[in-house]
């Protein structure tokens, strides 16, 4: 799966699919070797799919990690309360929730995406802050969990016999758990043994409780398929040419076989990434994920509904922000993996 | 029994000049377990059932028979890939059949293996420098010069231009490919390597080129070789000794001269008369065409195992089991109508 050079026993049209991209490959130069990432990327970066959704899934990544200097151009911050662009009802003044691209107003400061109602805070800024602590939760518990997932899967297809055979049950026991009734029975309570005597529970803590949570419930998809991959890698001959050689598990596990297995694994990564977003977005929604005033994305869909039929634009941007990057991931990896494996068949 | 232990003295003082055997396989037995059915009885897999050789320091010994006669088997067994059943596998006078760490350690680098498929035997994902330097790496030896360096000779020994040291295995050919194989078994100077079919799988005009670079790293290195095949040309060429294999047991074993010339085995004989000769084109005379299929692993035919396709097969032939013996032609064969020869017993 992680062999471009068309076999011997590819059929024809195999070999006709693949030996154009590597003459272009190749072409400029006598002969450049290229690494199977190398080819990878090579024709990730033919695949114009790919080539648009870096630039979306690029543009979120950049407001997320320079969300303080995006404040400091843009002059405001994302809880600075504006009472007075607001009317008497508490609704923004002006159209679509209040945008405005001129200082002509008495906060003195432009609200491309408007100003949240009852509090008069930016919506835009709410809405670069929201990225980074989507992006934040989404990236570190997808990582732990594929770090979880590949470790399990690993040991269970490696070891086979009673190892696996526990450690595949212990994941279908794991998978058996309804995540979001979980979550919502779970994160309350960490949030309780967390708090101080005042009942309050720091951003940090409230944070790190989710992704605990998104990684506790999120590795057994990844497990399952390292599992059955290692378990067709392993009967290869050059693990076993390694064994003959006298490698040890470890070097046969995570130096000969894990390195045929990045490129399932970082398609399952690019896969579970939207999906814990979602995820996030939909714990926040549900009032159990991020809490006032940390900006984010579910969390401002959650408050939108209350303003609903007045100040429609309020619910829209969180929406589209959630659509535009779990759509991008989405098309993403499927362009990666298409990339990773140009024999697959769609 | 006493005729086989007398046969084996026999077989050993053919050159007793060369001293102590390298390697001595006694009554080696692999069985894999299968179920049958639901509810069936545990069945098993009789691939190698009391396979006795040896081999000389220097040696070739070529190890032929049709697909599942338990070849390849033997050849994992003898470097340690497959745990034996039963049976005593001696190396230079120490008994290996159940070797632990470090005993297996010290094996591990006098006696290596090259695969059949060259495609298989190459991590994909390594460079050719990683996968020759491998088995450097896993024990721990640092050669004088640095693994580079050491990579760079062995690369040159097999005839591989030293600086692809950084391509990867997809950049090479078949024959390449091969070559590379061979480097890597030769990383730790081994003093017998089985050749688990090494060329099977690639052109007739490569076969030739690689079987010569074996040749000549036997002479220059004094190799010892456990040469497994199905392709009897291939054999003759490179073998001093041949062991014929059908269903698990050694059915003629002896000088090349005696297999190809004078076969006392009437299954020898009929594999023989099956290699395509140019000189005798068109005439179907001598050609021995044997009925039906190989049996089963599982449940052997009783007494001889050939009996069910041998055309001289009598009542005798069912109810016991010829051992090896000496036959006229010089030979070892266990056959009680040899061909050629009158029986020496009975």
């Amino acid at each position: 799966m992680s062999d471009f050079v068309p076999r011997q026993t590819d059929s024809a049209t195999d070999v006709l699919e693949v030996a154009p991209i590597e003459e272009t490959a190749k072409a400029p130069k006598a002969i450049v070797g290229k690494s199977p990432g190398q080819l990878a990327w090579f024709r990730l970066k033919q695949d114009r799919t790919a080539r648009s959704t870096i630039w979306v899934l690029g543009f979120f990544v950049f407001i997320a990690v320079f969300a303080d200097v995006i404040e400091w151009i843009y002059g405001i911050g994302p809880t600075v309360n504006s009472p007075d662009l607001l009317d008497t009802t508490g609704q923004p003044l002006g159209y679509l929730g209040g945008i405005d691209f001129t200082t002509d107003n008495p906060s003195g400061h432009i609200h491309i995406l408007g100003v949240m109602p009852a509090t008069g805070w930016d919506v835009f800024m709410q809405f670069v802050y929201g990225a980074r602590t989507s992006l934040i939760i989404a990236l570190l518990a997808t990582v732990i969990s594929v770090i979880i997932g590949i470790f399990i899967g690993t040991l269970a297809g490696y070891f086979g016999g009673w190892i696996d055979q526990a450690l595949s049950w212990f994941t279908d026991y794991m998978l058996a758990f309804p995540f979001v009734l979980m979550a919502i029975a779970v994160i309350p309570i960490l949030n309780t043994r967390l708090e101080d005597e005042t009942g309050y529970v720091t951003v940090y803590e409230r944070v790190a409780t989710i992704i605990v949570v998104f990684s506790l419930f999120g590795w057994m998809y990844t497990a399952r398929l390292v599992r059955g991959q290692v378990i067709s890698l392993r009967e290869r001959e050059y693990v076993e040419a390694a064994r003959a050689a006298g490698a040890n598990s470890w070097h046969i596990m995570f130096r000969q076989i894990l390195p045929n297995l990045w490129a399932p694994i970082l398609v399952t990564f690019s896969l579970s990434l939207p999906a814990t977003v979602t995820a996030e977005a939909a714990l926040s929604f549900l009032g159990i994920g991020v809490q006032q005033p940390t900006p984010d994305w579910g969390r401002m869909i959650n408050d939108s509904l209350l303003y609903m039929r007045s100040d429609f634009m309020y619910l829209v941007i969180p929406g589209v922000s959630i659509w535009a990057l779990v759509l991008s991931f989405n098309l993403f990896s499927d362009a990666l993996r298409d990339a990773l494996d140009p024999k697959s068949s769609r | 029994m006493t005729e086989t232990v007398d046969a084996v003295q026999l077989d050993t003082g053919w050159k007793a000049a060369q001293g102590e055997p390298l390697l001595k396989v006694e009554n080696l037995i692999k069985h894999f377990p299968v179920r049958g059915g639901m509810f069936g009885s545990k069945q098993h897999v009789r691939a190698v059932d009391g396979v006795s050789f040896e081999v000389r320091p220097g040696e070739t010994l070529g190890l032929v028979g049709e697909s599942g006669c338990g070849k390849s088997t033997t050849g994992r067994m003898l470097v340690r890939l497959l745990e034996p059943t039963s049976g005593k596998i001696t190396f230079e006078g120490q008994d290996i059949t159940h070797a632990r760490r470090g005993q297996l350690q010290r094996l591990r680098s006098d006696m290596q293996i090259i695969f059949q498929d060259p495609y298989s035997s190459l991590n994909p994902r390594h460079t050719v420098g990683t996968i020759v330097g491998m088995p450097l790496k896993v024990n721990n030896i640092n050669p004088p010069g640095g693994v580079k360096k050491r990579v760079q000779e062995l690369l040159e020994l097999v005839g591989l231009n030293p600086e692809h040291y950084n391509r990867f295995p997809h950049e090479f050919s078949g024959g390449q490919r091969q070559r590379i194989g061979i480097a890597r078994s030769l990383a730790l100077r081994p003093k017998i390597i089985v050749a688990d079919e090494p060329v099977s799988a690639l052109d007739v005009s490569i076969q030739a080129q690689v079987i010569n670079l074996l040749r000549d790293l036997q002479r220059d290195l004094n190799l010892a070789f456990v040469f497994i095949a199905h392709d009897l040309a291939v054999v003759r060429h490179f073998s001093q000794r041949v062991a014929v294999m059908y269903l698990g047991k050694i059915v003629e074993i002896g000088p090349r001269e005696q297999i190809y010339n004078r076969p006392a085995h009437p299954y020898t004989k009929a594999l023989l008369s099956a290699v395509p000769d140019a000189t005798r084109l068109g005439e179907s005379v001598g050609r021995i065409r044997l009925q039906g299929d190989v049996p089963t692993p599982i449940n052997p035919p009783s007494g001889c195992r050939f009996r069910t396709r041998c055309w001289k097969a009598q009542d005798i032939c069912a109810t016991q089991e010829p051992a090896l013996s000496v036959k006229e032609t010089g030979s070892l064969a266990a056959c009680h109508f040899p061909e050629n020869a009158v029986l020496i017993e009975n």
